[in-house]
């Protein structure tokens, strides 16, 4: 089954690093956002008070939000502090996103950027290709290499047992590249089985559209879908009277009532379907803070009267689908486990990482000498795919500190700039990687840290909020990222001189390969 | 501060279990006791058992721990998390610096004297 992991690696490796380097960061998705939007870092004082919506709040979002069909609030939290509002414009096709202060209701200015919650993380699962699905299945598809590579690597594994905790860095690339990479691969082996898996189950109405055909036979594949969507997850629909609202939704008392109906949790959503309308009706989604599945509880109250419509649960076969969801999505108010979450992918990428390594090592004097192509590309691919979607990522934050606030160039406005950045520089690692081979994995490296010291350091110039300051604000979020970010620094820098360290020690090439008879064995099945 | 103390015990208990059951595999033993004089005497087979008998059951306590201060669902994802973060860390530790594990070897060839 060597082939088959090899094979599998090889080819959807570079992919898999790219969804679990950007899964890894979504992790603290929100923590990017406030790095990233400076005017969103309010004092999380704020949320001690209770949230009062009626009052400057509902004022400011009935100016924006004119002619509306409806409008959506994501509610302030620990990790947002920020009330995050959504509507789509009457004749427009995009929907508009402001943040607003959490108790005056003031338009905060987020200096136009995506973020961490609008760039990586639908980096992750979409790739952002939205060409028929084309992300989605590509990043399913990374899924399932993932789950063929645990598997296949468990079996060709010679002794797992006896090789559980071992790893020797000072010995050659090749045997220290295959230690961690062994090493990460089977102490994290709940955690990549769970989240591979778990990642195509949340997706499965898109991997698996069929599902609901068969649920609902009779029905058209369209019937079905809706049949499937109302019954699962929770659709409550009333049509628009036509006429004007008396009066405006007591949207407050509607937050006590779910208060109440949801003991010890709260509404963490609010959606005005029809506003000014007076068939008008709010819709409430609970909060998935203190629980591991990502519920789908929902209240809908008339806006008018504020009696409750229609209140949707999950039936329990759909709950178990939310617990697994809610594993792979981590919204529960957890911190340790978030820290865990990020650690072991982190983990993740270390395993991805070192299998590459091992597969160019070992191949590399024996594809020189039998003039295949193999290494060069490979080696330019996973070069690119790895430090070079680090840099890369790193070029989107940069750009988000160095960008002027009005900054435009011709169609694109200031986030997409910053995605520009991003595409920019990994297509210039991907051209960097393949002119200078073996050399850009040291070279990329120090880029990474170059870029990554910089980023801190531009938080601090423009922002006026270095670490010691955000520490002392308790602005935990930017001082996480920050901290990530030095961190980072320290062992690109580190990996870089170490991969040098390496190849002073061994200097030849084929000592690599030629002294390690064991090696050869794993590596030379296939090429 | 009360979730700082139980997260932290259960991380130590799961390290430690962990510390164990490495230690009674000899590769580990040999790194852990090199350059020590008078080499230590191999352990017999039922010593071994024991040793690997008392990781497991760390491990066993961290787990009731995990579940009992954050339920079924929370305290099951902790554990399998902290068992895959402290085995790395156990064998980051015998790569790095596997002295610092000696002490362990010292408490456990007093009780297979016993």
């Amino acid at each position: 089954m060597a082939w088959l992991h090899s094979w599998a690696g090889v080819l959807i490796g570079s992919l898999l690093f790219v969804v679990f380097w950007m899964g890894t960061l979504s992790v603290f998705d929100r923590e990017i956002d406030r790095w990233m939007m400076p005017d969103t870092r309010l004092d999380t004082g704020l949320l001690q008070a209770p949230l009062v919506l009626e009052g400057p709040v509902s004022e400011q979002i009935e100016r924006l939000t004119q002619g509306a069909s409806q409008w959506s609030v994501v509610l302030p939290y620990e990790r947002a502090p920020v009330l995050r509002l959504s509507w789509r414009p009457p004749g427009s096709a995009r929907p508009e996103r402001r943040y607003l202060h959490p108790r005056t209701g003031a338009v905060l200015n987020e200096a136009e950027t995506l973020g961490g919650s609008g760039f990586i993380y639908p980096f992750h699962y979409s790739l952002h290709l939205k060409w028929k699905d084309l992300g989605y299945w590509l990043a399913g598809l990374a899924g399932l290499a993932m789950l063929v590579g645990v598997v296949s690597g468990v079996v060709i594994h010679r002794k797992l047992l006896a090789d559980f905790f071992l790893f020797r860095p000072r010995k050659q690339l090749p045997r220290a590249s295959l230690d961690l990479h062994n090493l990460t691969g089977v102490l994290l082996l709940p955690f990549h089985v769970a989240i591979a898996l778990s990642g195509l189950i949340v997706f499965m109405g898109i991997y698996w559209p069929a599902a609901p055909w068969a649920a609902y036979p009779g029905a058209g594949p369209v019937a079905a879908q809706q049949a499937f969507q109302a019954e699962g997850m929770g659709v409550y629909r009333r049509p628009k009277a036509g006429r004007p609202a008396e009066q405006a939704p007591a949207l407050d008392s509607m937050l006590a009532a779910a208060r109440q109906h949801w003991p010890g949790s709260e509404a963490y959503f609010v959606r005005v379907w029809h506003p000014g309308d007076a068939n008008s009706y709010v819709e409430l989604r609970r909060s998935p803070q203190d629980q591991v599945p990502l519920g789908l509880e929902q209240l809908y109250f008339d806006a008018a009267s504020g009696a409750l419509l229609h209140e949707f649960n999950e039936a329990p076969v759909m709950r178990v689908q939310r617990f697994v969801s809610g594993l792979h999505y981590v919204q529960f108010k957890h911190w340790m486990l978030r820290w865990l979450y990020f650690a072991a992918g982190l983990g993740g990428c270390v395993m991805i990482g070192t299998g590459f390594v091992f597969w160019l090592e070992s191949r590399r004097t024996r594809h020189a000498r039998q003039g295949l192509a193999g290494v060069r590309v490979v080696e330019a691919l996973s070069v690119a795919s790895m430090p070079g979607v680090i840099a890369a990522t790193l070029a989107f934050l940069l750009a988000n500190r160095l960008l002027p606030a009005q900054a435009q160039a011709g169609d694109l406005g200031r986030a997409e700039l910053e995605m520009a950045a991003f595409y920019l520089s990994w297509l210039l690692s991907l051209a960097h990687a393949a002119w200078q081979g073996r050399q850009a994995w040291a070279q990329q490296l120090w880029a990474v840290a170059g870029a990554a010291a910089a980023a801190v350091l531009l938080n601090a110039l423009t922002t006026g909020m270095p670490l010691w300051r955000s520490l002392q604000l308790g602005q935990w979020g930017v001082a996480g990222v920050d901290t990530a970010l030095l961190c980072l620094a320290t062992a690109s820098a580190w990996a870089a001189l170490r991969l040098r360290r390496h190849r002073t020690r061994h200097s030849t090439p084929s000592r690599h390969t030629d002294r390690s008879p064991a090696l050869q064995r794993t590596g030379e099945r296939h090429a | 501060m009360h979730d700082a103390l139980w997260m932290g015990a259960a991380s130590l208990l799961n390290t430690l279990g962990m510390a164990w059951l490495a230690l009674s595999q000899e590769r580990h033993r040999d790194t852990v006791c090199a350059g020590q004089h008078p080499s230590p005497t191999t352990p017999s087979p039922p010593t071994l058992r024991r040793w690997r008998l008392r990781g497991a059951a760390l491990l066993a306590l961290a787990l009731g721990l995990c579940l009992w201060q954050d339920g079924a669902a929370f305290g099951s994802l902790l554990w399998l998390m902290l068992l895959s973060a402290s085995a790395l860390a156990v064998a980051l530790q015998l790569s790095f610096g596997p002295r610092a594990l000696r002490w362990l070897l010292g408490t456990s060839r007093m009780s297979a004297n016993r």
